[in-house]
């Protein structure tokens, strides 16, 4: 019959594309970043963007200036001050989304009654709120922490919301058939089913955080990758400057990392 | 010790209850005993969703006794109101008209001592099989220790010890309505109502469930409402049957099943009592699209 050399090739198949892409996928990674940063170097050193980027925009120079402020020390001094503003920032989103998330994603007309105000929200940019952040919390960490905060609740919120509304009904009853109240759902329901959706609103906060928090560290602060930007620019050592920007994706991308694999790890499937 | 099995009936209740009288059955005298109070009593009880134009009434008024101890097997159609009369007797749901008393009391909610086991199992995916079974235990506030073992347990006796870290999603149908029955067998409760727990399992499946959860009946003495559209597994599990019409759901007729365990369900008298039941459904107009026959 013909359908056994069929399923037999299809088994196969798989089994190729399975194998073979975890090889090629490493490999073609790399190749787009060298890709990338050839086309990025070749750029600068041939002066297509204009005479102001010389080399000292490119990423040979800017690698080597990494490799130096790594070196000295002055990076992990900057990286763990932005790093820990973010933390805390995060931090404050999530206590405060999370179960604000709950609350909206479990209770339908408080849904309806605050989802014009959070859309509202969280189409305000973070940085329109520079100067009330300053009025509020002084000069500091304190204003940065509070927009990195704001910037990163309503991704939290909303996609905490979203995941408890596609808990199925019939695990509540579960719970209820037990003699479980409303505190019971939300503890053996509501929260571990919906622990995948927050951490996806995490990631998703966690990028915008990181878009927040360099500008907000260019307001008042002096210490942070943001404050190096601009202090790099003022002592024309753009190749530091460089060094920052690839500090601050190489940072993202391994923060990211890092949740897809916690988001991962508590994802069920039915 | 063997209790003596009830096949309760009272004639006033039931006018139209049919007796099924295969000589050989036999034995009627033995298992008709002195009856003790419902355990279980469904007074009038009808239920009817939504209002005006739109209302559908789902169950119209239903009158039954269920005993203690007792198998009891609702059969019907699909869409006959089985599932609505199970929901009021759970507490999930409350009667338009008439009442629904448990032990005596008005049903005013659900109560982990009459257990609602649902059709799709609905386990936690998110948790382990003995995780699932332990669900129950800790929302009674028992100590880690204590339900782990009692899980454990559980998970032995329906012969899934090897699958007790195993994620829903990870084992079969047959598996999981297991684990969602260990589930509801951890908190002990005095009455099990069933709604369609085999629906979703293959047929040899089926069966095996079949037994295993007669003889958790029989060495339990739990009362077991269950419902089902398999006249077979109605016959083969229950003390009686209620046979009901469709929508609106009515009873239509309580047969009384006298065959002693294990039952045969090839043998005459089981046939008959098939015919008998398979006789009420005769009588209902052809007003229903094929997909809610039998």
């Amino acid at each position: 019959m013909s359908t056994a050399p069929v399923a037999a090739r299809r088994i196969v198949g798989t089994q190729w594309r399975s194998w073979k892409p975890r090889l090629g996928d490493v490999g073609l990674k790399l190749l787009g970043v060298l890709a990338f940063l050839s086309l990025w170097q070749a750029a600068t050193s041939a002066g297509l963007l204009g005479e102001a980027f010389g080399a000292d925009f490119g990423p040979v120079r800017g690698l080597r200036a990494l490799g130096r402020l790594a070196a000295s020390g002055v990076l992990v001094e900057q990286s763990s001050a932005s790093l820990g503003r973010l933390g805390l920032g995060l931090g404050i989103a999530v206590l405060i989304g999370a179960p604000l998330g709950v609350l909206v994603g479990y209770s339908r007309p408080l849904d309806a009654a605050t989802s014009v105000v959070f859309q509202f929200l969280r189409m305000t940019s973070p940085l329109a709120l520079v100067p009330v952040a300053l009025v509020a919390f002084g000069v500091g960490s304190r204003p940065v922490v509070f927009l990195v905060a704001f910037a990163a609740l309503w991704p939290v919120l909303l996609s905490t919301a979203h995941g408890v509304s596609r808990v199925s009904p019939i695990w509540k009853r579960v719970v209820r058939g037990f003699g479980g109240g409303d505190r019971a759902v939300v503890r053996r329901v509501i929260i571990p089913a919906t622990v995948p959706d927050l951490l996806q609103g995490v990631r998703l906060a966690l990028g915008v955080s990181w878009v927040v928090i360099v500008p907000a560290e260019m307001l008042g602060v002096d210490s942070g990758l943001g404050y190096q930007i601009l202090d790099a620019r003022d002592r024309f050592a753009y190749d530091e400057l460089v060094a920052t920007i690839l500090a601050i994706g190489l940072l993202g991308y391994l923060t990211d990392l890092a949740l897809r694999w916690l988001k991962e790890r508590y994802s069920w499937s039915v | 010790m063997e209790r003596v099995r009830q096949a309760p009936e009272r004639d006033g209740a039931d006018q139209r209850t049919s007796r099924p009288a295969p000589s050989g059955a036999g034995q009627v005298g033995v298992r008709r005993t002195v009856l003790g109070d419902a355990i279980i009593v469904v007074d009038g009880a009808g239920r009817t969703f939504g209002r005006g134009n739109t209302s559908v009434e789902a169950l119209s008024a239903t009158t039954l006794e269920v005993y203690e101890g007792e198998f009891f097997c609702l059969v019907g159609p699909s869409g006959c109101g089985k599932s609505t009369l199970l929901n009021l007797i759970a507490g999930f749901d409350q009667p338009d008209t008439g009442r629904v008393l448990v032990h005596g009391r008005p049903v005013t909610g659900p109560d982990p001592r009459r257990l609602l086991v649902f059709q799709d199992y609905g386990l936690l995916p998110w948790r382990s099989a003995i995780g699932n079974v332990e669900l129950g235990l800790e929302i009674a506030g028992i100590p880690r220790e204590a339900r782990r073992s009692r899980a454990r347990a559980l998970l032995e006796r329906m012969g899934l010890g090897a699958f007790e870290e195993k994620k829903p999603h990870e084992l079969s149908g047959g598996m999981r309505q297991r684990v969602n029955i260990a589930r509801s067998l951890a908190v002990d409760p005095d009455i099990l109502l069933m709604d369609e727990p085999f629906g979703a399992v293959d047929a040899l499946t089926r069966m095996g469930l079949q037994a295993d959860l007669l003889e958790l009946h029989r060495a339990g003495g739990k009362t077991v409402v269950l419902v089902t559209h398999d006249i077979e597994e109605a016959i083969y599990l229950g003390d009686r049957v209620a046979v009901m019409s469709e929508r609106p759901g009515a009873i239509r007729a309580t047969v009384t099943v006298d065959l002693a365990w294990p039952r045969d369900r090839t043998s005459a008298e089981f046939t008959h009592l098939r015919e008998v039941i398979l006789e009420h459904f005769r009588l209902v107009p052809e007003r229903c699209a094929p997909e809610y026959s039998i």
